[in-house]
């Protein structure tokens, strides 16, 4: 049989549609992460709080493209971190920072260092004897990668405009490798985050009181939601809009800790944890920010302080669950729980407390 | 400072002040047993991680006394057939006094 024009033309016709649709899928898939409508704009501070379970790993961007790894979690779960670098075209890292040596943290570094070039690596000088940390540093040993400690007073820039500086830990140590562990402050034109690793509250108070906290926008709240950590004297002087946890779904430790919490709502800041969001993306343009989870949840504000209206509403929707008797504000930490299935909006509070429903104590709705 | 020199001199000054729990405990340590180390104690839970990288949460009261992050810890493991005869017949009365009686 004889193929004819026409047909021709449409097979033409029927492939090009299905490539725009591929790539609009591929677009929408990629987009998932993305920071919301009117952050188009590609040079953007990416802050990318990567779910590896239990354990802490955070990926960099620099509006000009330049990439630094904070940690990488356990050895067992560094495919979260390695698909990270993957899905960001991470060819090079310009910086690791080895927060300390604890295998949560440091457990995953020697396979991120033998897969990607690495420049400079940052460690405490803090030396420990597990195997992760041996394979660590042998990881580092044979690369070409300079090795810098982290110091108060150590400072560095990733591309043009992120600067970096260390908080913690002095030459002079606590005992526990916690404590020792490096505190980072960052910041990118207005936009400011603090970055603990797993401190304490007495190296918290130090720090605080030696003057070197500034008002944030961000922070990564200390080991993962301890009690032993997260100060109120830390939380006030940072008074951060977004605080982010890296902890895993339930995890042996009952981490995070409803003390943690609770002083961290009580100093007004946003809780995001990727136990319930999934990887959580923190995006700024040096004026404002954006964050957008894994799981689908947004906000948005900017460095004056004031929360993006469209978000703070959202999260000011009224929901509960079909298997409960309390109604909460749709950004409640207790509403991450509630599966999509459950999930039931209320008009106002009026519906709600006529369909048998009261309050939340926490969120207050 | 070259890197192998720096790395050298932490590794020397930690080995100095490293206990080895097992061997100031009175125990003497069986050099066969894999060995494990203790990584950080999380709450009232030891994590320990072994030669492969992986590791173990165990209660940190199984810890032998003293041991602290970086203790170099011996794994072993013995088998009772005593306790499991014991309990095999506690489990066995226990579902027959079950059977015919109310729920």
């Amino acid at each position: 049989m004889r193929v004819g024009p026409y047909i021709v033309k449409q097979v033409i016709y029927r492939a090009a549609l299905a490539i725009v649709a591929a790539l609009a899928m591929a677009s929408s898939i990629a987009g998932t992460l993305a920071p919301c409508a009117g952050a188009a704009d590609a040079r953007l501070l990416e802050i990318t709080f990567i779910d590896v379970g239990q354990g802490d790993s955070i990926l960099i961007k620099s509006p000009d493209g330049r990439f630094m790894l904070i940690d990488a979690g356990e050895y067992k779960n560094v495919g979260a971190v390695m698909g990270a670098l993957r899905d960001e075209g991470v060819a090079r890292l310009d910086y690791i920072v080895a927060t300390h040596p604890h295998s949560d943290h440091i457990g995953g570094l020697s396979k991120v260092i033998e897969s990607v070039p690495v420049n400079a690596v940052y460690d405490i000088g803090r030396t420990h004897t597990t195997s992760s940390y041996r394979y660590y540093l042998e990881a580092v040993r044979k690369s070409p990668a300079k090795f810098y400690l982290a110091r108060p007073g150590v400072t560095f820039k990733l591309g043009a405009s992120v600067a970096l500086s260390f908080l913690w830990p002095h030459d002079k140590m606590p005992s526990d490798l916690n404590d020792s562990s490096a505190m980072l402050l960052l910041g990118y034109l207005d936009f400011d985050a603090l970055l603990p690793a797993d401190t304490g509250i007495e190296q918290e108070l130090e720090i605080v009181k030696a003057g070197r906290v500034p008002e944030v926008e961000l922070y990564k709240v200390s080991h993962h939601g301890s009690r032993h950590s997260n100060s109120r004297e830390m939380l006030a002087a940072a008074s951060p809009k977004i605080a982010v946890i890296q902890v895993g779904a339930g995890n042996d430790y009952g981490y995070p800790q409803a003390a943690a919490l609770d002083k961290i709502k009580a100093a007004g800041a946003q809780i995001f944890r990727t136990d319930k969001d999934g990887t959580v993306k923190v995006t700024s343009d040096g004026t404002n920010w954006w964050v957008s989870t894994e799981n689908g949840r947004s906000l948005k504000g900017d460095t004056r302080g004031s929360i993006g209206a469209d978000s703070q509403s959202a999260l000011r929707t009224l929901v509960g669950s079909v298997n409960s008797t309390v109604f909460h504000f749709s950004g409640c930490e207790s509403v991450a729980g509630i599966s999509k299935a459950n999930l039931v909006t209320y008009q106002d509070r009026e519906e709600a407390i006529a369909k048998g429903k009261r309050p939340c104590k926490i969120c207050n709705p | 400072m070259p890197l192998t020199r720096f790395v050298t001199l932490l590794l020397l000054s930690s080995l100095l002040l490293i206990p080895l729990p097992l061997s100031s405990s009175g125990n003497v340590p069986d050099g066969t047993a894999p060995l494990a180390v203790l990584d950080r104690i999380e709450e009232d839970m030891a994590v320990v991680v072994l030669e492969d990288g992986s590791y173990v949460v165990l209660p940190a009261s199984l810890l032998p006394v003293e041991a602290a992050e970086g203790a170099c810890l011996r794994l072993s493991m013995a088998k009772d057939d005593t306790a499991r005869g014991s309990l095999e017949k506690s489990v066995a009365s226990d579902i027959l006094s079950m059977q015919g009686a109310p729920r």
